[in-house]
């Protein structure tokens, strides 16, 4: 399978001077192929899943600050003694 | 006189040559003030009279009223006197005291648990009432007793799962930030035991989680007013890995809202071998308050993470080892050991100094660390040093 086929997820941040433009932002962040999860407007993100040929394409849109992909967090099993 | 320097005298005067003119200097003494200095090359360490140390160029010299006149006024002009002032007595520095009460070997725990009484919790006036405390971990069990009554609020960033903890991981965590700080049987676990209680989760049942339920999850507390948002997890980082410039933007985000945010340090370091990981993401953000692990001994937990990389460094260490608090139902309470268990008791006092002073985001944040109890262990493991409740 490409590589290009497998989605990733993201965190895009929207810059400060785009926030009260927030909405236009995130129809312009699904344009260029996020499949969004969450709009998070106290804190100005958005997440979402694109193919993983298209992440850089999110970098362009206007008034976006960052685009990361998501890390996993995993905490050890309930038995373990140091968690 | 140039430059006095409070301090106690000798009586003796040190006076600084300029750069390479000892033997004019020398002379300089002799012809202005009347003073025959001879050099430590040429004299023995039971010489008393006026000496010259030529690879400091300077020279002691005891001097009367009119000679300190005379040595002044060379001072005061050109030439190779530059500088005249007292010889101060000076001390040999003490071997380091303990800073830090040296703590009983087994904690009495019949009352409170050691983490409440090292963070003074125990003893505190405040109880955090009024005062919002998000915990984003793996939940909650919503019908544990030991939490029967209290203002819960709570939310699952799971997809499929509902808050009810299935991990533990959660409660525990929760029980020791918010829990109670008396119970009928066995020791008070809880720091702000009258704080609002903000279950948000965003670990699943397994304990795995992503950024996205996680960043929902801040969004949620500050939306909420939370004061403090606790995130007892983390991914591990690589010596010199960036920080993630989208955690530090929510981070400030959340402080320009009111809210603080405190994370684990993570538990990667092998301290006992010789490994100090770096912090873990997010704590690794310098706007997200990064948080360490001591030990009743007040020594570092072996697992604890460290600061490696400048600018992404510990900034308090909250009690992180053999730590007793809440478990999902029928257990009821378990003792187990992480920078999982210090973050709570630090996000707990926050509450407690939040509710105690009004202070939020940056000014919390500055009252924490002010407060916090000097530790003598390297800033770079404990940062300020152990969290203290007001």
């Amino acid at each position: 399978m490409d590589q290009a086929d497998n989605p990733v997820s993201v965190v895009v941040s929207v810059a400060d001077d785009h926030l009260d433009s927030f909405a236009e932002v995130v129809t312009d962040l699904r344009r260029a192929g996020l499949r969004v999860d969450d709009v998070l407007a106290t804190v100005g993100m958005v997440t979402g899943t694109i193919a993983a040929d298209s992440v850089e394409a999110l970098d362009a849109v206007p008034g976006v600050a960052e685009v990361e992909c998501q890390h996993a967090h995993r905490l050890p099993p309930p038995e373990s003694d140091v968690q | 006189m140039t430059e006095p320097v409070a301090g106690e005298p000798t009586g003796r005067y040190l006076v600084l040559l300029e750069d390479d003119a000892v033997d004019a200097g020398a002379r300089e003494l002799n012809r202005v003030a009347g003073i025959r200095a001879l050099s430590t090359r040429d004299v023995g360490p039971d010489h008393t009279g006026p000496l010259i140390m030529p690879e400091l160029g300077v020279a002691v010299v005891s001097a009367d009223g009119a000679q300190l006149h005379a040595l002044a006024g060379a001072a005061a002009g050109a030439g190779p006197i530059s500088i005249v002032e007292p010889e101060r007595v000076v001390y040999a520095l003490e071997p380091a005291a303990p800073l830090v009460e040296e703590p009983p070997r087994t904690a009495d725990e019949t009352t409170f648990t050691w983490g409440l009484q090292a963070v003074g919790a125990s003893t505190s006036a405040a109880t955090g009432e009024g005062i919002r405390i998000a915990v984003l971990d793996t939940g909650l069990d919503l019908q544990h007793p030991d939490l029967a009554g209290r203002t819960l609020v709570s939310r699952s960033f799971i997809q499929g799962e509902e808050v009810q903890d299935g991990h533990g991981h959660g409660t525990h965590c929760i029980g020791t930030s918010c829990g109670p700080r008396q119970v009928t049987d066995g020791p008070g676990y809880g720091v702000a035991y009258r704080a609002e209680i903000y279950a948000g989760k965003v670990l699943s049942n397994r304990g795995s989680g992503a950024d996205g339920g996680i960043l929902a999850g801040i969004d949620w507390a500050i939306t909420n007013g939370c004061a403090v948002v606790s995130m007892s997890l983390g991914a591990p980082t690589r010596p010199g890995q960036p920080f993630s410039q989208i955690y530090e933007r929510v981070a400030t985000r959340a402080l320009a809202s009111g809210t603080l945010i405190v994370a684990a340090a993570g538990n990667d370091s092998s301290r006992s071998d010789g490994l100090i990981a770096p912090l873990s993401h997010p704590a690794n953000c310098p706007s997200i308050l990064a948080v360490g692990a001591i030990d009743v001994h007040v020594a570092m937990a072996d697992f604890s993470c460290g600061t490696v990389d400048h600018g992404c460094g510990v900034d308090l260490v909250g009690p992180g080892v053999d730590v007793h608090s809440a478990w999902p139902m029928p257990q009821r309470t378990r003792r187990i050991s992480g920078t999982s268990m210090a973050t709570p008791h630090v996000a707990g006092v926050a509450g407690l100094v939040a509710q105690a002073t009004g202070a939020r985001a940056y000014e919390l944040w500055a009252r924490l660390v002010q407060t916090a109890k000097r530790l003598p262990l390297p800033s770079t493991d404990v940062g300020s040093g152990l969290v203290q409740a007001p």
